[in-house]
């Protein structure tokens, strides 16, 4: 399967200035945030957490329900490279979500 | 319909002539949808006629530069920023992510039209390899967040709204489709998981 969260690393694109150095961006590592949906079924929401994420059952459900109850919720965290790949496999899903710097709340 | 029944590694279900008909055709028309979206170097598809390099290349240059993706709510939901208040990132990683994004929904259908081909306008059951479940419960996703934006399911409330709506409003027939199509995933997503 093709990976196109590698091709948006580091080495591509007009963003490099932007972006903090290694050191610092290890320091604030990413997150993958699902957010709620009036479409996707909550049966489906927890099966891609557990299939994708390849989490444990309670915790897939746990998540599904916080996103359901609260609006959103953190689903995966790391790199900014790994978090785009969780993110672009989530809108594979169907399921809206984004990335954020782990400190942006 | 009947519900989908796991037999082994395959997910079988009978589906009518009608349900055939139906499933097939709305995926022809998120086919359609789709290929609005630029994909790898074929760039926004080309129209009609222009098929010669010149226009896939000036395609592909649009596709690279501007991350174009048609002004359509449909498509804005099925391929959403990645970053919610990040315009320039937003843009370079749609650059990236979406023409793999457009293929993979775009196989996905595929592989549903195929299993529903293959059953002869419904005379013979559906069978889903397990190799093609995640296209179906990925392609049926992709066909109600598609009528949802269409029929103006933007929250629970508006869902809500429509249930009561008269048999006379256009967004009726689409609303019955959509319903439909939460009650066929549903039974997937059981017969999967059991």
């Amino acid at each position: 399967m093709a990976n196109p969260g590698e091709e948006s690393g580091v080495a591509t694109g007009t963003a490099v200035a932007d972006r903090p150095d290694v050191a610092e961006e290890a320091l604030t590592p990413w997150v993958t945030i699902v957010w709620d949906d009036p479409v996707n079924l909550m049966s489906y929401v927890t099966h891609v957490f557990s299939s994708y994420f390849h989490y444990p059952r309670p915790k897939a459900e746990t998540l599904m329900l916080r996103v359901h109850n609260e609006g959103r919720a953190i689903v995966s965290s790391g790199s900014r490279e790994a978090m785009e790949r969780d993110v672009t496999a989530m809108h594979d899903y169907g399921l809206w979500a984004t990335l954020d710097h782990s400190d942006a709340g | 319909m009947k519900p989908f029944k796991r037999k082994g590694e395959q997910i079988i279900a009978k589906l009518s002539e009608h349900e055939v008909t139906l499933i097939s055709s709305l995926c022809q028309q998120l086919l359609g949808l789709i290929a609005q979206v630029p994909g790898y170097e074929r760039g926004p598809a080309p129209a009609p006629g222009a098929d010669d390099s010149f226009a896939l290349w000036e395609a592909e240059i649009e596709a690279g530069e501007h991350a174009f993706l048609p002004d359509d709510a449909a498509l804005q939901r099925l391929f959403p920023d990645a970053y919610g208040n990040d315009d320039a990132a937003a843009k370079e990683f749609r650059r990236s992510t979406m023409p793999w994004l457009r293929e993979e929904k775009h196989d996905q259908l595929g592989a549903v039209l195929a299993d529903l081909t293959a059953t002869e306008a419904g005379r013979h059951p559906l069978t889903i390899a397990a190799d093609h479940v995640d296209a179906w419960l990925k392609t049926l996703t992709n066909l109600r967040l598609a009528i949802a934006v269409r029929i103006g399911i933007t929250d629970a409330a508006s869902e809500r709204a429509l249930r009561r709506i008269g048999e006379d409003d256009p967004r009726a027939y689409p609303y019955a489709v959509y319903t439909w199509l939460n009650l066929t995933q549903e039974s997937l997503i059981e017969a999967v998981t059991a």
